[in-house]
């Protein structure tokens, strides 16, 4: 029922007080990503981009905040003009050698380019510590796209190693390639309207297919939570 | 019903704190905002670095 309108949000935020930047999170992707069952929620992500609590915005501690502000740049990433400009059109570029030159430069003048390589350091390790991760997980798919993504902008660095084998491992190893493939289809199946009965039977079906080429590990309880979500739309649908 | 989300840089609620840390330790994944407003940033990539709270909020 979404009749409602950006100038109907702008107003409600102005009639609210409310200060904070706010934007619209597009067929609620980022809401289907983090899992977001109740409104509100909210998720606290510390600067090197890692997710450091979640919870009923509510239930927010100080405390909470006060550990995971230390360390935080003291001057946001948009307001960064002048030589830090580089810096910033890198980064964004997701070119962290040419970031971290422009920062080395920075710092050699000032002293906000020694917070910015640190910033910077920690961004990349959280990036390659979450795609390890992923791999570990079985999430090949969001490990192989997350090197994929940062394969160019880190020629030179001690990472470009890394990335490069971890790359050639995906493509070498069939049964990541073929969690991979049960990855891709399943994101697929998921991005299919569900509009009456019938959508959702069709889309089971192919989801008990799939799941019974992927058995086990991550790949089959995605499927799994996939057939389950289906199945309670399909609940809420009419003939 | 619209579904949007609050940035803010830094807050002040105390509260006592229960997470359901089914995210936590997680990378936040990519970003794509539509309509960012209230912000000199152009994206959700110029707040990183910062301390941020996300919050998905709805109206009716």
């Amino acid at each position: 029922m979404t009749n409602e309108g950006e100038s109907q949000t702008e107003t409600w935020v102005e009639s609210k007080g409310a200060k904070y930047p706010f934007a619209y999170d597009p067929g609620g992707k980022l809401q289907k990503e983090l899992g977001v069952g109740g409104i509100p929620a909210a998720f606290l992500v510390d600067p090197s981009g890692k997710i450091v609590w979640e919870g009923h915005p509510g239930n927010l501690n100080a405390s909470v905040i006060d550990k995971h502000i230390e360390g935080a740049l003291t001057r946001p990433i948009y307001s960064w003009d002048g030589s830090a400009k580089k810096v910033k059109q890198a980064f964004l570029k997701n070119d962290f050698a040419k970031a971290f030159d422009a920062a080395a430069k920075l710092a050699e003048d000032d002293a906000f380019g020694v917070e910015v390589e640190g910033i910077l350091r920690g961004i990349l390790d959280g990036r390659m510590a979450s795609y390890a991760g992923a791999l570990e997980r079985g999430d090949i798919l969001s490990a192989y796209e997350g090197y994929k993504g940062l394969a160019k902008g880190v020629k030179g660095l001690p990472e470009e190693d890394t990335i490069k084998a971890a790359l050639k491992t995906i493509s070498k190893d069939k049964g990541m390639k073929a969690a991979m493939k049960g990855q891709e289809k399943l994101a697929e199946l998921g991005a299919t309207e569900l509009r009456r009965h019938k959508d959702c039977d069709e889309v089971l079906a192919q989801l008990e297919k799939l799941l019974k080429s992927h058995p086990e590990g991550f790949v089959n309880v995605a499927i799994q939570a996939k057939i389950a979500d289906v199945r309670k739309t399909r609940g809420k649908l009419q003939r | 019903m619209m579904r949007n989300l609050f940035l803010a840089g830094a807050l002040s609620l105390v509260l006592s704190s229960i997470a359901n840390a089914d995210k936590v330790g997680q990378q936040l994944p990519p970003v794509v905002l539509e309509g960012l407003s209230q912000t000199q940033a152009e994206s959700y990539e110029e707040f990183t670095g910062r301390l941020v709270l996300i919050e998905f909020f709805a109206y009716w």
